[in-house]
């Protein structure tokens, strides 16, 4: 059995390293993007589950990088927000682009844990 | 205004003070000139004006026309003494039959008089009875004839113009020959005697009357004056020929006769007529002059008046018989004229003192002026911030002492001249506007030196100093040059000021005094125009009725960006284009704000890139009589507006920073702890942990640094924005402009961006300059686009679009320079000097045909 395969799209290195652990820790594999544009690029490579996306970024935006991977009309992963600028519930343009949970930072890595599990059983069970 | 300007009536007590003023000179207006004309009439009675009168009459009593003679002269020629004794009574005869009315014997006949049925009248001498007012004749009675008085009224001055009507004989009225003859009733008094060059009176010799030569003369109705030879002698000066004895005596009362019996002899108007028509005309005069100033009436009312008393006179006259008392009515106009101007000239002066003073109270009351002691205390600092290293102040006495009044870093003992011998010099240099070089009078010195004369009529003061490095004509020469000229100035306006204080200088004309005081307010007043114009704030000064009364240069700006014309807008006019108030508001404002005094702020319209309140400023009740006015000020905020913009942008910043490091050392704080992660990976997420509180240090530092760093003025702070919104905020500020020229925007930037490093304002004014720009370019139908990317570590606004400008004449149009550029390209060109120093950069380019643009790089942080 292969484990979900996490895509953290953040362009804040450290903050994405360590978030790859502690998702990496939980036994997900993890890969990270520094923005929407390389995010986008790993995910037409396929194999991805959930994708964990911050707001702010160069190049792409993570709304941006939400409209676009919409546009495409493939299968999406679900998606968490974690930004600074983002509030603590989904808003329905949000839900409507895919965002499943989303969350301000800092974020407790319970949440993140306890989220990113309930974001792949819920994408389990769409695809079932 | 209307409220506003019944708001500004004068306190009760200077009203007051006002209407007494007014009531005292309304009633001098009408006391003056009655009492003038008052004057007049005593020396009217007192005969002062009696001969000019007599002579105004000469020039009436010899023109008009003549009439037929009533009277007619006959001569008792030798040839007529030489008949013999009947010869009278022939005579007698001959003039009964011919129809004579009248005879009139002037002297004795010296023969019986016989009864012709004509009444004769016997001209005979009265003498007047000693110590009486009474006539009587010493003569006999004459049989058969009517004895009258045959006296000539006493010449004036040499002319005889009037004779008696009749004396007083006690009871009766001794008729005069004149009033006998011509038949009319004798009063006592005198008439003026008409006689019209025109006027011929016919002489006929006696002898040939009784030869009867003359049988054909038509004597009908005439009366004959009978007159021996010598009473046809040249004898008297009359108003015919004032200068020369020309006329007989008997021409002269045979003319008194002809006006007698035709009604034109004429007598000097009574005492009470007299009195009457001076009042009159001074009653006249009072009201003329009561509302008017006599300076510009003098002229004309004095003339009119003169027209008319002249033409009263000769109605009088020629109509009534009535001689007016002329000169002293002639004289009232040009009198009255002439006092009010006087009073006039008077009040004036003191009003000009009163003013003069209060001006220089106002102008002077804390500069040197007030106190002339204090003057020459302000020599010393003057010259040391001229640069003058030595200077004597010395002060020649009036008993010709030399005193020294200052120094710097000298003595009198300095200079190398006998004092009583300098002294003299000194008095001589009084008065002196130029200055003397005076190296040799003070040796020791060993530089160039120049004596000066800088006192007033007060205090004698001369000024010793030695010319600053640089000479007269350096610029710290011409500094000491302009100082002392200042001084000789201010000591002889003090001097002007003064004078009606000095004894010897008290009857001098106000002018000096008036002119140093205006050239003193005028200089004051200019200076602080000066002042007041350097100003960066924007002022202006209304009267509390609203009348503009200054305006500093800021705020001429300000009016002309508001398209208002400073010296002619109203206070509500001006506030309302100013503020967006209506005129409903802010009448209501300002007549709360006038009543009870104080300040007001009212947001103002933007105008350029500086945002301003409109402060409005009354003074309290208490000071309402004195401060009549309303000021208001034009108080910059962009200040206040940038420190709250920067407040708000560093604290976002700083939250959104923040919070990505603290979510980077709860992860690593957590993995930490987590006994599934390996020990080998402890370090490197410890590592982390520091990497992040590092990184969190580092941002704050950075920001403080851009704060407060290089830029001190809050405006040229720059600091983390939010870029899309700036662009966003110009977009929508040049949405109409677009619209109306039909031209589509392209807008292509991320949903979300980061923190771009500028000063938002001065960013979003150029971005909105070039959109402008570009926008007015761009042919009807065609797009401009706009493009905000962000990339790691800069930001990109990128503008592009129009027909296209020639790359040469874009680069002239930026590159004018402050001064010259106009417009947006003004804007755009500050807004890239402004780039350079937020670390940011502009470029442009641009080809006719092929569009221009522009692409603007800032910094990107966080």
């Amino acid at each position: 059995m292969t484990m979900p395969h996490i895509l953290i799209v953040d362009d804040d290195e450290i903050l994405a390293s360590l978030l790859q652990i502690t998702l990496e820790v939980e036994g997900y594999e993890v890969s990270t993007a520094p923005d929407g544009e390389a995010a986008l690029a790993r995910l037409a490579e396929g194999g991805i589950d959930l994708v964990v996306l911050d707001l702010v970024m160069p190049k792409m935006d993570g709304v941006r990088f939400l409209r676009v991977l919409n546009e495409q009309g493939k299968a999406r992963p679900p998606v968490i927000v974690i930004s600074s600028t983002a509030g603590n519930t989904v808003s329905d343009e949000f839900r409507a682009l895919g965002v499943v949970a989303i969350a301000r930072k800092p974020v407790e890595p319970s949440w993140l844990v306890e989220n990113v599990a309930g974001a792949l059983g819920q994408g389990a069970a769409n695809a079932g | 205004m209307a409220s506003l300007g019944s708001l500004a009536l004068p306190k009760k007590v200077t009203a007051s003070r006002g209407a007494r003023v007014l009531t005292r000179e309304r009633f001098a207006s009408v006391l003056m000139p009655m009492i003038t004309v008052v004057l007049l009439g005593i020396l009217h009675q007192a005969q002062v004006f009696r001969d000019i009168d007599g002579r105004i009459f000469d020039r009436f009593a010899v023109v008009g026309s003549a009439t037929a003679p009533t009277v007619v002269v006959v001569e008792r020629d030798p040839d007529f003494a030489a008949m013999g004794a009947e010869r009278f009574a022939t005579l007698d005869r001959v003039l009964a039959g011919s129809g004579i009315e009248r005879i009139g014997y002037l002297g004795s006949r010296d023969a019986p008089r016989l009864g012709t049925g004509v009444p004769v009248i016997v001209g005979r001498n009265a003498d007047r009875v000693p110590l009486s007012g009474r006539w009587r004749f010493d003569s006999a009675a004459e049989p058969g004839a009517l004895k009258a008085a045959s006296n000539l009224a006493p010449s004036e001055y040499g002319i005889q113009r009037s004779q008696y009507r009749g004396l007083s004989g006690g009871e009766i009225i001794m008729p005069s020959f004149e009033a006998a003859l011509a038949g009319v009733e004798s009063s006592e008094g005198e008439f003026l005697v008409r006689m019209p060059r025109a006027q011929s009176i016919p002489v006929i010799p006696a002898s040939q009357l009784v030869a009867g030569d003359l049988s054909g003369a038509d004597l009908a109705g005439t009366v004959a004056l009978i007159a021996r030879p010598a009473a046809l002698e040249p004898t008297l000066a009359t108003p015919r020929d004032p200068d020369m004895r020309t006329m007989s005596e008997a021409i002269f009362r045979a003319h008194a006769v002809h006006d007698l019996r035709t009604g034109r002899q004429v007598v000097r108007a009574a005492a009470w007529n007299s009195w009457i028509l001076l009042l009159a005309v001074g009653l006249a005069l009072a009201i003329a002059y009561r509302r008017s100033d006599p300076k510009q009436l003098i002229l004309r009312v004095s003339i009119i008046a003169s027209v008319l008393i002249a033409a009263g006179g000769w109605l009088a006259l020629e109509f009534a018989g009535r001689l007016l008392p002329l000169t002293s009515l002639l004289l009232a106009p040009w009198i009255i004229a002439i006092q009010r101007i006087l009073i006039r000239e008077r009040r004036q002066d003191n009003r000009l003192e009163q003013v003069a003073a209060r001006a220089v109270q106002n102008s002077v009351h804390r500069s040197a002026l007030r106190e002339g002691a204090r003057l020459p205390q302000f020599v010393d600092p003057t010259a040391r911030i001229a640069g003058v290293e030595k200077s004597l102040l010395i002060e020649l006495t009036r008993t010709g002492e030399l005193q020294l009044v200052s120094a710097i870093d000298a003595k009198l003992d300095d200079i190398a001249m006998d004092f009583a011998e300098l002294a003299k010099e000194l008095a001589k240099m009084r008065g002196r506007q130029v200055g003397f070089d005076a190296a040799a009078l003070v040796p020791g010195w060993g530089c160039e030196a120049r004596l000066t004369w800088i006192g007033g009529a007060e205090r004698i003061l001369f000024w010793l100093y030695a010319v600053p490095p640089g000479g007269r004509s350096g610029k710290r020469g011409q500094l000491v040059r302009a100082a002392a000229a200042s001084f000789r100035e201010l000591f002889r306006w003090r001097g002007d000021l003064n004078a009606r204080e000095r004894q010897e200088e008290r009857y001098l004309p106000i002018d000096e005094k008036v002119a140093s005081a205006v050239s003193l307010v005028s200089r004051e007043s200019d200076q602080v125009r000066r002042g007041f114009d350097t100003i960066d704030t924007a002022v202006m000064i209304f009267h509390l009725i609203g009348s503009p009364l200054h305006a500093n240069r800021a705020m001429e700006e300000l009016y002309r960006e508001a398209e208002i014309a400073v010296n002619e807008t109203p206070l509500v006019d001006a506030i309302v284009a100013l503020t967006r108030l209506d005129v409903v508001r802010v009448e209501a404002l300002l007549q709360e704000l006038v009543f009870r005094g104080g300040e007001m702020r009212l947001p103002m319209r933007q105008f350029g890139p500086v945002e301003r309140i409109l402060r409005v400023a009354a003074p309290d009740s208490m000071a309402r009589g004195m401060d009549r006015v309303i000021v208001i000020e034009a108080v910059d905020i962009t200040e206040l507006h940038a420190a709250a913009d920067l407040r708000q942008s560093v604290g976002l910043f700083i939250d959104l920073q923040l919070r990505n490091d603290l979510e980077a050392i709860l992860l690593a704080a957590d993995l930490a702890r987590d006994p599934r992660v390996g020990a080998e990976k402890i370090g490197p997420i410890v590592g982390r942990i520091g990497e992040a509180a590092r990184r969190a240090t580092g941002r704050l530092d950075e920001v403080a640094e851009l704060v407060r760093g290089e830029n001190e003025e809050l405006v040229e702070a720059c600091y983390p924005v939010d870029a899309r919104a700036l662009v966003l905020q110009t977009l929508e500020k040049t949405a109409e402009m677009a619209e109306e020229l039909e031209v589509a925007i392209d807008v292509q930037m991320p949903a979300m961006s980061g923190f771009t490093i500028a000063e938002p304002r001065a960013l979003g004014d150029m971005l909105e300059a070039m959109l402008r720009v570009v926008v007015a370019d761009t042919p009807q139908g065609e797009t401009v686009t706009v493009r905000l990317e962000e990339k790691n570590s800069e930001t990109q606004v990128h503008i592009a679009g129009g027909f296209g400008i020639g790359f040469g004449r874009l680069v002239y149009l930026l590159t004018k320079g402050e001064d010259q550029s106009v417009g947006e390209y003004r804007q755009i060109n500050r807004g890239i000097v402004r780039t350079a120093k937020w670390g940011g950069s502009v470029s442009y380019w641009g080809r006719e045909a092929k569009g221009f643009g522009f692409n603007v790089k800032l910094r990107r942080i966080g």
